[in-house]
């Protein structure tokens, strides 16, 4: 991955600008969008990684974050573990299931261009989204938990509290992402095979070891980042689904590659998101407001000349 | 000359269908027949090297185009269909200007992320679509008359199969056969690329756009969950790998075949039959990326060369 | 009147500066070639004047028109063809199809026109297996290919970006042989080429390149004596 190879300063140039105007404006939705954003950045550093260092797009990100909120949901139902306790054992399963994932498909696509891939990930897609649905339903599904639904007042606004959790985690998963790249062999090695996969092979390094390294990686962040949020959403079998989209829309807009990038581009869509979400009466266009962002976001990075 | 025979045997067949299926039958061919124009419209703008998963869109697009016109401006439910085609191929053509310019997964996701835009704008435009609750038409179109119906959409289908072949067989297929083969080959040689993909992007949506009408005015109502439901983009893209892609024949057998295995579906799993459909996408592309039709056709081919080379060796003795 | 003038091209990519202020012009009765070390620039002299490539600044002139914003098609439309360095064939075409599509939309010729057309550049350029799928031709074929299809849209200007590169002797000569044939009908051929006997063979004149600057130009006998020249070449090497 190439690390901080593009220029992230015009993110800051419009997350300075959004949130000078909006603190003046809402403070809460300056919250809000923080703890929004590290979600939205959380979810999309592992489709970021797979796309940047394997050169795939993963159809399936969003799914895998559902089957850990139904992993999750599962554990705390039938052996009333605590989602934030079960963060660990789903960890562990979603990282099995990435390298189940991986060996049984992904491997079989590398370096064959981008039409099977895709065609390969939405397939898998619609299978996982299909397998939930057989086993659970799409009736919605809550996980209650005391300490979730706890709040805070800052002057006149009132802020979910648990909320901070998703930016404390983000922060420390990204650190601990860019530490792991600087400061260790394989995180050297992943680095070289993002740069450069045939010249990584000739070194010696095992190219198929660091791709099978971080999809499972990939995949348990995604395993982690579910037990986290469980207590927070409604679990459904297309939950997940909008964050393949989305995770995709936060790496065009931070570059490819930038992991300081996403995390930026993140919380710019979410304090961007929770403005619009706080103009009264048009709650329902704001989805529209949010996929258009996402479009024109895309369109303006990648426009070539045809 | 034999294909041509082998063709009008197959047409007359179908068109004969009525006088002596059941209703059953009947019912499934429709289907079946609908999402074969569906497939074969999303294989068509495959063939320009861009894979699009706005086809849902189009087709919901043109869905609420006909039953909006139908119900509102009183338009006879054929004549709507045209105002579908239109109003689809309308959009893909603004549309068209500004995607059409990305490439590879850039498009492929840029068309996924418009058809989740179309349907949140006819969420939001409740006036006109009922919103979430969809709308309805009083009767369906020639009075639910089930073998008009089956032959209105087997017209459509003829038709769009023919622009199939005949794309295959025009310049244009050496246009956009070269852009999916080496983009900068096809420009140096000549041929302007936007150009292309804007047309076969335009009428593309314009098939997906009439369908969209049909299937409304077959059951008479609309509704976003259901008109812009994931059946209208998965099982198209499943039914073209299984026949296999780039051809004509592939999106028609494929759509046979997984219409069949459907209905079938559909009875024993109410709940997530959809599974198959992504099993299938995924057991094609890792294991029969040429689809059926064409590992049959290879076979065949090499039987034939064997059999010319026996007789060859024979002759010799 | 020359067929190319090319004034002050330039091109960067980012910082790097692969072409700088180059000028020059190609004329109808000449073969010129363009040399220089490798990452010269000279594949980037041809994408930018064949439009496969955006220009950073200069202009562009093809028989008195202006083309420097033109895009790549409709330059090709109007005469210019290039070969690529790498063989670039559409993968999904046999041969002869492949040299129809220069001359269906190079050319604007319907479809048994073009055929016709391919059959013919078949013959000219010595493409026997043509009704064969790309990927069971040879190396000479597919650099034929290449230029089959360059030659379908009856170009008056072309460039052949090492075409001799992969080939044997006997076919870099049956390779010569064919150049020059094309010259005679009237076609400005600009050559890329490592192999200095075949620039000495082929051509009336020689520009040479050393990271994007033109450091020597006039006819190969004389270049090839001038001391800068060497020096590009043995500071390669060395
Ligand atoms: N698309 C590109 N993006 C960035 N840099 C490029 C691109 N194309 C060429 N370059 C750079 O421009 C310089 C000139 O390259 P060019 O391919 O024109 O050289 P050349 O003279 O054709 O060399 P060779 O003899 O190896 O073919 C090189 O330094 C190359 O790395
Ligand atoms: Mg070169």
């Amino acid at each position: 991955m190439k690390i901080n190879q593009k220029k992230t300063s015009w993110l800051f140039a419009i997350l300075f600008f959004i949130v000078i105007i909006v603190g003046i404006w809402d403070a809460s939705a300056l919250i809000y969008g923080l703890q929004r954003g590290s979600l939205y950045a959380l979810i999309a550093l592992p489709l970021a990684m797979v796309l940047g260092i394997m050169d795939i797009l993963n159809l399936a990100h969003g799914e895998l974050l559902t089957v850990g909120l139904y992993a999750s949901y599962v554990l705390f139902i039938n052996f009333s573990i605590d989602p934030l306790i079960s963060t660990l054992p789903v960890f562990i399963f979603l990282v099995i299931l990435g390298g189940i994932i991986y060996f049984l498909t992904i491997k079989k696509v590398l370096g064959e261009g981008h039409l099977p891939q895709l065609l390969l990930t939405f397939g898998i897609s619609i299978m996982l989204i299909e397998l939930i649905k057989i086993y659970w339903t799409t009736r919605p599904r809550n996980v209650y938990r005391a300490y979730a639904s706890s709040s805070i007042t800052i002057g006149n606004f009132r802020i979910g509290s648990y909320e901070f959790l998703y930016v404390f985690l983000a922060f420390a998963v990204f650190l601990l992402l860019k530490l792991f790249l600087k400061k260790t062999r394989l995180g050297q090695a992943v680095y070289a095979v993002g740069q450069n996969p045939r010249g990584a092979e000739i070194v010696g390094i095992n190219v198929d070891l660091v791709y099978l390294f971080i999809f499972c990686l990939s995949s348990g962040i995604l395993g982690l980042t579910a037990g986290v949020m469980l207590p927070r959403v409604s679990i459904f079998p297309l939950t997940g689904n909008p964050f393949s989209l989305i995770s995709f829309a936060l790496v065009a807009m931070a570059g490819m590659g930038s992991i300081n990038g996403i995390l930026l581009a993140g919380i710019t869509l979410g304090i961007a998101e929770a403005v619009i979400q706080a103009i009264p009466g048009y709650g329902g266009w704001s989805d529209l407001v949010f996929f258009g962002v996402l479009i024109a976001v895309i369109m303006a990075k990648n426009i070539q000349e045809a | 000359m034999k294909k041509i025979i082998f063709y009008l045997f197959f047409v007359i067949m179908a068109a004969t269908l009525p006088y002596y299926a059941g209703g059953y039958l009947l019912h499934v061919s429709t289907t079946i027949l609908i999402f074969m124009s569906l497939s074969l419209s999303w294989d068509m703008m495959l063939r320009t090297g861009q894979l699009s998963f706005g086809n849902a869109g189009f087709f919901g697009l043109g869905a609420y185009a006909s039953l909006i016109s139908v119900s509102n401006l009183d338009i006879h439910p054929v004549l709507s269909l045209f105002f579908a085609a239109v109003f689809a191929a309308g959009v893909a053509l603004v549309v068209g200007f500004a995607v059409l310019r990305l490439r590879k997964i850039y498009f492929a996701i840029t068309t996924l992320a418009l058809a989740l835009v179309f349907e949140v704008i006819v969420m939001n435009l409740s006036d006109l679509t009922g919103g979430s609750s969809g709308r309805v038409l009083p009767q369906a179109i020639f009075g639910g008359n089930s073998v008009l119906i089956y032959w209105l959409i087997l017209f459509i289908t003829i038709i769009v199969i023919l622009i199939s072949e005949l794309l295959n067989k025009s310049k244009t297929h050496y246009a956009i056969n070269s852009i999916r083969n080496d983009e900068i080959t096809a420009r140096s040689s000549g041929i302007n690329v936007f150009k292309y993909l804007v047309f076969v992007f335009v009428f593309t949506s314009a098939i997906q756009g009439i369908i969209g009408g049909v299937y409304t005015q077959q059951y008479a109502f609309v509704m976003p969950e259901s008109t812009f439901s994931l059946d209208f983009l998965l099982l198209p893209i499943a039914m073209a790998l299984v026949g296999g892609i780039y051809t004509t024949m592939g999106p028609i057998l494929g759509a046979i075949f997984l219409g069949l295995i459907s209905e079938y579906l559909k009875l024993i799993m109410p709940y997530g039959h959809l599974f198959i459909y992504g099993l299938i996408i995924v057991i094609v592309i890792l294991f029969l990326p040429e689809g059926i039709y064409k590992v049959a056709r290879k076979k065949y081919r090499n039987r034939k060369s064997q059999e010319v080379k026996l007789d060859a060796s024979s002759e010799g003795k | 009147m020359p067929v190319l003038k090319v004034n002050n091209l330039l091109k960067k990519f980012g910082g790097l500066v692969a072409v700088n202020n180059l000028s020059f012009t190609a004329e109808k009765d000449e073969i010129l070639g363009i040399i220089g070390p490798n990452g010269a620039g000279k594949t980037t002299v041809i994408n930018v004047i064949a439009g496969t490539l955006p220009v950073s600044g200069g202009e562009v002139v093809f028989k008195d028109r202006q083309v420097t914003e033109l895009p790549a098609y409709q330059r090709n439309q109007l005469g210019i063809s290039r070969t690529f360095q790498t063989v670039r064939p559409l993968q999904d075409f046999t041969a002869l199809e492949n040299i129809m599509v220069g001359a269906l939309f190079g050319k604007k010729l319907q479809l048994n026109e073009a055929r016709e057309k391919a059959l013919k550049i078949c013959e000219y350029i010595e493409l026997e297996r043509h009704d064969l799928p790309i990927d069971k031709l040879t190396v000479l074929e597919l650099k034929k290919i290449e230029l089959g299809r360059a030659l379908a849209s009856d170009p008056e200007l072309l460039f052949l970006d090492e075409i001799m590169a992969g080939l044997n002797s006997e076919e870099t000569w049956q390779m010569i042989e064919l150049i020059r044939k094309i010259k005679e009908n009237e076609v400005a051929i600009c050559v890329i080429e490592h192999v200095m006997k075949v620039v000495a063979e082929l051509t009336s004149r020689v520009i040479v390149l050393d990271r994007g600057d033109i450091i020597a130009q006039g006819p190969y006998q004389q270049v090839s004596q001038q001391k800068q020249v060497i020096t590009a070449y043995l500071g390669k090497e060395g």
